[in-house]
C-alpha cells in the first residue's frame, strides 16, 4: 500500500481507531494487531513475500534467543550471529544481487547468461526490513541488548507498517523497547505527527512526482537536451530524490507518532551542509549510522592510520552504494562520494560541521553560502550517476552538460521551481526543528489552519498521483 | 485522546464538507463549460441530440469528418463522437454512454487506421471527470487504467492535479482550449509540418485481443440494433502508408469484420486527397481543407451507396 493513495487515507483511520480502542486493552493483542495490520499494509502490494519477511524475522528472532542461551560461550554466540548474517544476506543475495552477478560475470567472459537468470522481482522494502533484523541479532551478540522471547513484539518490530518499507531502518535498541511497554497517547505528539505527515505529502506528491515529470521526460531524450536544460534536470533529481525519500520518511515518522511510537530521524535539512562528511551526517541518518555502527566501527573507524581510516570510508561508501541496488553506477556513486571524503579526511575536516549553519542567524555568511552551493553542486553531479541507467548514460550526461550548450537558456518548469522555492525557504526558516511544519510557535489557531490549509490546497491543485516511491525499489 | 478524536473528526468533516462544496460547484459550472474537453460530453449528456448518423474514431476522427458539410450534402443530422488521443476502448464507452442518453443513430461512419485497435493511455483522462457521476459512463470506463472507485464516490478526488479543469470550474481564467467545436468537429487550420514525420522510420499495424474484442462487441450490437456501420480508412499520408511493411494486411484485417458485421469499407488511402501535404497539417491529420474536402467526397460515397436509405 502507498502512502500516497486513497486506500492508505482510509486504512490510517480504521487502524488508529482500532489500534487505541479496542486493542488497547493488552500489550500483547496490540502487538499483535500492529503485525496483523502491517502485513496487510505489506500485503497490499504482494502477499506472497510476507513469507519472506515472516522468514527473515523468525531467523533473527531464534538467532536472538539462541544467542541468548549460548550466554559467556562468545565462540557459540558469534558463531550463531555469524549465520544468522550469512543467511539474511543470502535472501537479500538472492534476491537482489543474484542476476546482477550472474549477468556481469557472464559479460566479463562473452557468455550468454539467459539460462542462469532467475528473473524474480525484487520483494519491496527487502534492504530495509533485512538491515533492521540484522541489527537485533548483532545488537544481541554485542550484549546491547536483551533477547526478547515476546516473538510477536519481535514480528512488530520487524514489520512496524510506516517504516517497514522504506525506513528509517530502526534499532532494535530503539524500537524494541517501545513495543515492550505499553503505549500512551500524547495529544501534542500525535498533533505534530500529523503535521508532519502533511509536509511528506507536500513534499512527496507536490516537489517530488511534479519534479519527476519534468526530470523522465529530459532523461528520455537525453541525447538530445542542451547542456543548460541537463543540468537543470540534474538539479530537479536533486530534489525529486529528496522530496521522494524524506516526504517517506516524514509520513513514516509521522504516522508512527499516532501510535505512541517514536522513530528515529532521518533526514536533517542535507542541502544546508558545508562538506560532503556534514551531509552524510544529515542525508538518510538511519543508514549511514547503522553502516557507521555495524561496519566502519568494527573495521577499526577513524581510531586508525589514516590508510586504514581511507580504506574504511570507501568500504563503507562502496557497500552503501551497492546496498541501493544491483548496478554498477550505484558503486560509482559511491565510489564518487568516499572520494569526495578523501580531502576532508586527509586535512582532518571530517568533522568541522556537526552544528547546523548559522544556528544563531537567519542568514548565512557569504563563506557558508558558497560552501552549501558547492556541496550541493557535488550533490547533483553524484545524483546524475545514481540516476543513471549505466555508467555510459551517465558520461553521456556528464559530456552534455560540459558542453558549450550549458549557456543557452534552458527549459525551465517554472510551476516545479515555485514549489522547489518554498520547500527551500520554509526548511530554512526550521532548520532547526524536528521537521519543517512544526508550529509551536505559531499561537493562532486560525493562522495554523491557514497553514494546514495552504499545504492541503497544493496538494490538491499541483499534486501528481500515483507515483511510487523511488526507495521502494531498495 | 478525546480531544484529539474530536478536534480531528470536526476538522475532517470541515475538509469533506469543503470538498463537496467545491465538487458540486467545479461539477456543476464544467457542465455548462465550452472548453474544448466539454463540449461534446455536455452536449451528449444535456444537448438532447436526436442525430441520425454519428462519427466515431480517435483524433483522426475528430479533426477529419466535418459533421457540417455530411448534413448539408444529405441534408441529415449528423454529430462527431471522435475521442481524441484514445483508442477504441474509449470511443466505445462515449458511443454506449451516448445510445443511453439519446436515440439510436442510423448511421455510423467508424474511422479506422493502424492504431485504431489498441487500448487508450489515459491521454486526456479530465474530459471523462466532470461526468464520472453518471453510472452508464463509470460502468464503460471503470476498468481503465486511470480511474479508481474513489474517482467516482470520493469528492474532489478526481480533480486532483488538473489545475486547468480546476480553474474552469471556478470560472477562473484558464489554459484550456476554448475553440468552439462544430458538433463535435475540431478543423484544423494549420499548414503541414513534416518534422514528426522525418524522425519516423516504420509505421506498424498493430492490435491489441482486448481492444478487438470490445470491437467486435460493439459491431455485433450494432448490427442487433440494426445500426449501419461504415468503416472507413481517412487520407493518411503517403509517405505514411509507404512506411508501413504490408498495408494491404490492414485493409485484409477489416475485411473480415466488413464481412461478419456486413459493414461496407470506404477506402481513401489512395486517395488523391493523400499525395498532396496542402491537405495535412502532419503527416497523419488532414488539416481543415484536406477534411473538408474529405468529408466532401465521403458524403456524396455514402450517398451512392444510399446508407442512410437502407
Amino acid at each position: 500500500m502507498l502512502f500516497n493513495s486513497i486506500e492508505f487515507l482510509l486504512f490510517l483511520p480504521i487502524v488508529f481507531i482500532l489500534y487505541w480502542f479496542v486493542f488497547n486493552r493488552s500489550l500483547r493483542l496490540q502487538n499483535l494487531f500492529v503485525v496483523v495490520v502491517s502485513y496487510v499494509f505489506y500485503g497490499w502490494w504482494d502477499w506472497r513475500f510476507l513469507l519472506l519477511i515472516a522468514f527473515t524475522s523468525l531467523c533473527s528472532w531464534g538467532s536472538g534467543l539462541l544467542i541468548g542461551k549460548a550466554g559467556e560461550n562468545r565462540r557459540k554466540a558469534k558463531m550463531i550471529s555469524v549465520a544468522n548474517i550469512v543467511l539474511n544476506l543470502l535472501i537479500l543475495g538472492i534476491f537482489k544481487y543474484y542476476d546482477f552477478f550472474v549477468t556481469s560475470f557472464a559479460e566479463m567472459f562473452g557468455a550468454n547468461p539467459d539460462g542462469l537468470l532467475l528473473k524474480i522481482i525484487l520483494p519491496v522494502g527487502i534492504s530495509f526490513y533485512t538491515f533492521q533484523a540484522l541489527s537485533y541479532s548483532i545488537d544481541v551478540y554485542r550484549k546491547k541488548l536483551e533477547p526478547t522471547r515476546d516473538i510477536i513484539q519481535f514480528f512488530a518490530f520487524v514489520s512496524f507498517f510506516p517504516q517497514l518499507v522504506a525506513g528509517p531502518i530502526e534499532r532494535a535498541t530503539n524500537l524494541l523497547p517501545q513495543f515492550s511497554k505499553p503505549r500512551s497517547f500524547d495529544y501534542e505528539s500525535a498533533v505534530d505527527g500529523v503535521r508532519q505527515m502533511l509536509w511528506g505529502f507536500f513534499k512527496k506528491i507536490v516537489v517530488a512526482d511534479n519534479c519527476a515529470v519534468f526530470v523522465d521526460s529530459v532523461w528520455a531524450d537525453y541525447a538530445s537536451q542542451s547542456g543548460s536544460t541537463l543540468f537543470v534536470a540534474a538539479v530537479m533529481f536533486t530534489f525529486q530524490i529528496y522530496g521522494d525519500f524524506s516526504g517517506y520518511s516524514d509520513i513514516a515518522i509521522g504516522t508512527s507518532k499516532l501510535f505512541g511510537i517514536k522513530l528515529m530521524r532521518n533526514f536533517n535539512v542535507p542541502y544546508f551542509s558545508r562538506d560532503i562528511a556534514e551531509f552524510w551526517r544529515r542525508w538518510h541518518i538511519s543508514l549511514t549510522t547503522w553502516f557507521r555502527d555495524y561496519i566502519y566501527i568494527p573495521l577499526g573507524g577513524s581510531r586508525c592510520s589514516k590508510v586504514k581510516v581511507i580504506r574504511n570510508t570507501f568500504v563503507i561508501f562502496l557497500v552503501s552504494g551497492f546496498w541501493h541496488g544491483a548496478n554498477w553506477t550505484f558503486v560509482a556513486w559511491g565510489a564518487y562520494h568516499a572520494l569526495l571524503f578523501l580531502p576532508l579526511i586527509l586535512l582532518g575536516k571530517n568533522r568541522k560541521h556537526t552544528d547546523i549553519v548559522a544556528a544563531d542567524r537567519f542568514l548565512p555568511t557569504f563563506k557558508e553560502f558558497a560552501q552549501m552551493l558547492l556541496t550541493f553542486i557535488l550533490a547533483v553531479f553524484g545524483w546524475i550517476i545514481f540516476r543513471a541507467e549505466s555508467i555510459s548514460q551517465a558520461g553521456e550526461i556528464f559530456a552534455g552538460i560540459f558542453s558549450s550548450s550549458l549557456f543557452t537558456m534552458p527549459s525551465l518548469p517554472m510551476k516545479t521551481l515555485m514549489f522547489i522555492a518554498i520547500l527551500v525557504v520554509v526548511e530554512w526558516i526550521q532548520r532547526r526543528k524536528q521537521h519543517a511544519f512544526v508550529l509551536d510557535g505559531v499561537k493562532s489557531h486560525f493562522l495554523k489552519y491557514a497553514c494546514y490549509l495552504a499545504v492541503l490546497a497544493m496538494i490538491f491543485c499541483f499534486g501528481v498521483y500515483n507515483e511510487s516511491f523511488i526507495y521502494f525499489q531498495f | 485522546m478525546k480531544k484529539f478524536v474530536v478536534r480531528t473528526f470536526f476538522t475532517f468533516l470541515g475538509v469533506v464538507a469543503l470538498a463537496v462544496g467545491l465538487d458540486f460547484y467545479i461539477t456543476g459550472n464544467l457542465h455548462k463549460s465550452d472548453a474544448r474537453l466539454f463540449q461534446s460530453w455536455n452536449d451528449l449528456f444535456y444537448g438532447n441530440m436526436k442525430c441520425d448518423a454519428v462519427i466515431m474514431g480517435s483524433s483522426r476522427g475528430f479533426v477529419q469528418y466535418s459533421p457540417a458539410i455530411l448534413d448539408s450534402v444529405l441534408g441529415t443530422d449528423f454529430y462527431n463522437l471522435s475521442v481524441d488521443g484514445r483508442c477504441i476502448d474509449a470511443e466505445v464507452a462515449k458511443y454506449n454512454t451516448y445510445i443511453h442518453h439519446n436515440p439510436k443513430p442510423k448511421l455510423i461512419i467508424q474511422n479506422v487506421d493502424y492504431g485504431n485497435l489498441l487500448m487508450s493511455n489515459g491521454y486526456e483522462r479530465e474530459q471523462f471527470t466532470p461526468y464520472l457521476c453518471d453510472d452508464v459512463l463509470f460502468n464503460e470506463i471503470k476498468d481503465f487504467e486511470e480511474f479508481t472507485i474513489w474517482d467516482k464516490y470520493l469528492p474532489l478526488v478526481r480533480y486532483s492535479g488538473y489545475l486547468e479543469v480546476i480553474k474552469e470550474g471556478l470560472r477562473i481564467p484558464n489554459k484550456l482550449n476554448q475553440y468552439p467545436l462544430y458538433k463535435g468537429y475540431f478543423g484544423r487550420d494549420e499548414k503541414w509540418d513534416g518534422s514528426a514525420f522525418r524522425n519516423v522510420s516504420h509505421v506498424g499495424f498493430s492490435v491489441n485481443p482486448q481492444a478487438v474484442e470490445i470491437f467486435e462487441e460493439y459491431l455485433a450490437s450494432c448490427k442487433k440494433d440494426n445500426v449501419q456501420v461504415v468503416l472507413v480508412f481517412a487520407p493518411i499520408y503517403i509517405g505514411v502508408t509507404e512506411k508501413m511493411d504490408d498495408p494491404q494486411q490492414m485493409f485484409d484485417y477489416y475485411q473480415k469484420f466488413s464481412d461478419k458485421y456486413g459493414c461496407p469499407i470506404l477506402n481513401y488511402t489512395y486517395d488523391p486527397i493523400s499525395y498532396d501535404t496542402a491537405y495535412f497539417y502532419n503527416a497523419t491529420h488532414l488539416n481543415k481543407t484536406g477534411s473538408e474536402l474529405f468529408t466532401r467526397k465521403l458524403a456524396h460515397d455514402i450517398d451512392s451507396l444510399q446508407l442512410l436509405k437502407r
